[in-house]
């Protein structure tokens, strides 16, 4: 978020003072970019006091304010969604101000989104309308409104984001500026992040990335609330949302509320909290045995401001336990055969809220300290450390006996980081970030072997520079990584401890050319890597979901990508399109591929699945268009191809999700916006015979509404949205949900949201 | 008052970060300690009716479900025309002391039942014991063999809680395996 920090203002008479009337003055003025020298334009200029007395700065940045009585004078400028600055003024003739508006990325360096126009769609960002109606979803369902972003599903309860194809180890998701570390891994492991924190949703794919990790090979998703500093004195300032969905009768509650302490102290402070509750899901047919959810977060912050030095206390417990489908744990590959053969679930249950084995639990804990001290008006420091704590509990469907009640894993990941970064603008024409990341990790369990125990450190430096050459902009970045892996595997009675070291560079260069307001294009050259992650090195045990054994290998190297693409914008009164093409080749691509023989245990013989490394290549586009007619008409188009290769042996990578598209078409009123959606998936048919138990499902086409409407009752502002998800009831199952062996997806289902932003003024 | 308020609420906020701290991790360098059911040995104790002879059949997986396979896999070898009682005796061998897993089987025998499935061989199996809703069990069973003849014989454990009707059909395999079995 950009913040607006230092106002010049500078008085020129203009014409000789008038005593007729008692409110004679006219006020004039440019607001002007201090860093671009370029006007800014949608500024909001208002008179305090004076509700009617305001005005919007034209595409010149200038702005007239008349009418305006002698005597004191209070101006209010905010520019987009920064907050208000003052200024005080005495007037005794017409003014004219030149503002200079300075600004500042107050939370990351280099998490600009570049955009233009003040059109509020892009491909890599979540827009607010778009964050608005998918509230009391899960956050990975908030992700996939990003082009390119679509979900890996288990199940209807567990879903995680896939960037252009890639998931897991390869998607970096940063939430309020700290990576997250959880067992990432697992296919069937949720990102542990309460989706009523996010007030932003970015998907950095440039130099930008570059600041963070070296591992982002499919992307870094970045999850931002809303800066602490941001909360005002004498004002309670907050939201309360609450809703509810027919399919799972599930529902949400949802508070947060922040201040700042006083005037005089410059203490800032905002908490936060969630609870969410869902039962069985149903399908057109039947009820999903065991499908229930339920998930309690709470987060407080602390900001402190000393003049130009900001420090921040941030604190967040995530919690949920989300029930899967019993029929999914099957006994054996016999048990799964049959499973898939069937139409009909295994296992039979009415709705309940209750749930049962197989369950998981996790806790999730983030503390962070964080500082920003402003250097001078172009340079600042950015300092934070972060514990992070992941517990995760897995219960699998009870076995052989009753006797055996806890979970069958149990995992502990402790993260710590640390980051330091320095951010110099407009330095001999360069904005430049630099700095480093470090990491120090622990993992350890009970329970069933899959992953070992190990630590894990790392330490990554990294410079990025951009450069304005009249309408070309250049990006650069280059990043040394450094990771070690102490890993700890047991034989029985005996300890093998391996030990592995990787460093290597990450680069990207970007080019981007706005030919005017209205096209901009885009393009990037970048390779990142990633050493192989434990679970790819040393698992060797039993999937259960997907009754496979997985067997590591400890010899692998890390993987590496190059990447190239390139973007397009365009927009005018009508239209807003944008584009992306993208072609990715990773050198040594960690895959599953199945083995032979099976592995005989006592509950009869099991597939074997092995972690080998192929060179593969990845190509996709991403694209939307919308068109805007008057009267607030819109229809808008988004769509996504992706085509994957296995170079090793000529045939299509497996587990792509297929091509997808999506129409909109709606009205949007003053408080009233009315869109209908249909959205159509294609069947997969690029996979890799033997690869997988079934053939993928076949395509389908879901229909949906969503209405939102802004009301006040008694001065309180309110927001209702109502939507409809899959209204015709269609019976369809995806090739990204790894249970579409077991279960159809879920059927009709209404919602029905309310959010009641709060404000109460303190004497 | 203010600093009271202050206070508080650095207070409140050490509150937060230390409840986050409550769990304790055991150390990456600690052994497993898997508490999970496990199954290591599976044993066929066959007694000649006739002259009450034991014979077993035994096999023997020290990590169950992990990677490595049976280290002791026998094949039944039993005398033609001769009725023998068999006993199944499911054991865990990790824990100490070692934890019998039939037992267990028997407490839970409404949810329990073994199937036996012949190929090749000239031999009938009839399971004797029953559950307290008078279904077949199947850790009792007398096995009549007919002539001299090669194959195999699957032994099965459903696990059928709620769903247990008498056939193999509902419920998840707990137990499959494939011995290869001769009469002479």
């Amino acid at each position: 978020m950009k913040k607006i920090l230092i106002i010049v203002s500078l008085f020129f008479s203009l014409s000789l003072l008038s005593q007729k009337s008692e409110c004679p003055f006219t006020v004039k003025g440019v607001i002007i970019d201090s860093s671009t020298h370029q006007p800014l334009e949608l500024t909001n200029i208002s008179v305090s006091g004076l509700r009617n007395k305001g005005t919007a700065a034209n595409a010149k940045g200038e702005f007239t304010l008349e009418n305006i009585c002698s005597g004191p004078l209070e101006l209010h400028i905010s520019h987009l969604q920064c907050e208000h600055i003052h200024i005080n003024l005495f007037l005794t003739r017409d003014t004219f101000l030149t503002i200079y508006l300075h600004h500042i990325e107050h939370e990351m360096a280099g998490a600009k989104v570049i955009g233009i126009g003040n059109k509020d769609e892009s491909l890599s960002k979540l827009s607010v309308k778009q964050l608005e109606l998918s509230k009391g979803q899960s956050i990975a369902e908030l992700m996939q409104n990003i082009g390119g972003v679509t979900l890996l599903k288990t199940g209807n309860t567990v879903a995680k984001p896939i960037v252009n194809g890639l998931h897991g180890n390869r998607v970096i998701i940063l939430n309020n500026g700290i990576r997250q570390e959880g067992q990432n891994w697992g296919m069937e492991h949720a990102p542990e992040i309460d989706a009523f924190i996010a007030s932003e949703v970015i998907l950095l794919k440039g130099t930008e990335a570059l600041r963070y990790a070296a591992d982002g090979v499919g992307g870094i998703l970045m999850v931002r609330p809303v800066s602490v500093f941001r909360e005002k004195a004498h004002v309670l300032k907050g939201e309360f949302n609450t809703g509810g969905n027919t399919n799972g009768r599930s529902g949400y509650l949802s508070l947060v509320l922040g201040s700042k302490l006083s005037d005089k102290l410059p203490l800032y402070w905002r908490v936060q909290g969630t609870l969410k509750q869902g039962g069985n899901i149903k399908t057109p047919g039947y009820f999903v045995a065991n499908t229930g959810v339920t998930e309690m977060n709470y987060s407080g912050v602390l900001g402190y401001q000393f003049k130009r030095l900001k420090l921040e206390l941030f604190h967040s417990t995530f919690y949920n336990k989300i029930g899967i489908y019993k029929g999914s744990h099957t006994g054996n590959l016999n048990d799964l055969q049959k499973a898939i053969n069937s139409d009909t679930p295994s296992v039979n249950q009415g709705f309940t809220y209750a749930i049962d084995r197989p369950y998981q639990q996790v806790y999730h804990r983030l503390s962070k300290f964080s500082a920003d001290w402003q250097l001078s008006a172009k340079s600042k420091l950015q300092f934070s450390l972060a514990y992070q704590q992941n517990h995760r509990q897995e219960y699998d469907r009870v076995r052989t006996t009753a006797q055996f009640q806890g979970p069958d894993f149990d995992y502990y990941i402790n993260t710590w980081l640390g980051d330091l970064a320095l951010i110099k603008n407009d330095f001999h024409s360069y904005n430049f970030t630099a700095g480093i990341n470090t990491t120090y990790q622990t993992n350890s369990y009970t329970g069933r072997f899959f992953v070992p125990g190990f630590y894990n450190k790392g330490l990554g430096a990294f410079f990025i520079a951009d450069r304005q050459f009249g309408k070309i902009k250049t990006d650069a970045a280059l990043r040394y990584d450094y990771k070690d892996l102490r890993a700890y595997l047991w034989n029985g009675p005996k300890l093998n401890v391996q030990y592995l070291e990787f460093a290597n560079f990450t680069y990207a260069f970007q080019v981007g050319y706005q030919h005017n307001k209205q096209l901009q294009i885009n393009a990037i050259v970048s390779s990142a890597w990633r050493p192989p992650a434990p679970n790819e090195l040393y698992s060797n045990g039993l999937h259960q979901g997907l009754a496979s054994i997985e067997v590591g290998d400890s010899t692998m190297v890390p993987e590496r990508s190059f990447h190239q693409g390139i973007n397009v914008k365009f927009n005018n009164k009508q239209w807003t399109f944008e584009s992306e093409v993208f072609f990715k080749y990773i050198k040594g691509y960690i895959n599953l591929q199945p083995a032979l023989p099976a592995r005989i245990t006592i509950r009869g013989a099991f597939p074997v699945f092995n972690y080998v490394q192929q060179d593969v290549t990845l190509t996709g586009l991403n694209a939307f268009i919308k068109r805007e007619f008057v009267k607030q008409y819109f229809i808008k188009l988004n769509g996504q191809v992706l085509m994957g290769q296995n170079m090793a042996n000529s045939q299509p990578l497996s587990q792509l999700p297929p091509f997808s598209g999506k129409l909109t078409a709606g009205k949007e009123y003053k408080k009233l916006m009315v869109q209908m959606w249909y959205q159509a998936t294609a069947q997969q048919f690029r996979y890799s015979e033997g690869s997988d138990y079934a053939a993928p499902p076949k395509g389908y086409a879901l229909f949906g509404l969503d209405i939102t409407y802004e009301l006040k009752i008694k001065n309180q502002p309110l927001r209702l949205s109502y939507s409809i998800n899959n209204l015709l009831n269609t019976r369809y199952r995806d090739y990204m949900n790894r249970f579409r062996y077991f279960t159809d997806e879920q059927g009709f289902g209404m919602t029905l949201k309310l959010t009641m932003p709060l404000t109460i003024t303190k004497s | 008052m203010k600093q009271t308020l202050i206070a508080s609420l650095v207070l409140i906020y050490t509150v937060f970060l230390i409840t986050g701290c409550k769990d304790n991790p055991p150390s990456p360098s600690n052994p497993p300690t898997n508490e999970t059911e496990l199954i290591t040995t599976f044993k066929l104790i066959f007694t000649d009716t006739a002259n009450s002879r034991v014979y077993i059949a035994y096999m023997f997986d020290a990590d169950g479900l992990g990677p490595d396979n049976p280290s002791i896999f026998d094949s039944i070898t039993l005398d033609t025309g001769r009725v023998y009682k068999a006993e199944i005796v499911i054991l865990d061998e990790t824990k100490n002391p070692v934890d019998s897993v039939s037992n267990e089987i028997l407490n839970e025998a409404d949810d329990h039942l073994f199937v036996f499935k012949k190929s090749g061989v000239d031999l009938t199996v009839q399971v004797t014991d029953k559950d307290s809703k008078n279904l077949p069990l199947g850790l009792v069973s007398y096995w009549t063999t007919g002539a001299a003849s090669k194959g195999t014989i699957q032994v099965l454990l459903k696990h059928q809680p709620g769903v247990k009707d008498g056939t193999e059909q509902p419920g998840e395999t707990d137990i499959d395996l494939t011995f290869n079995c001769r009469i002479k």
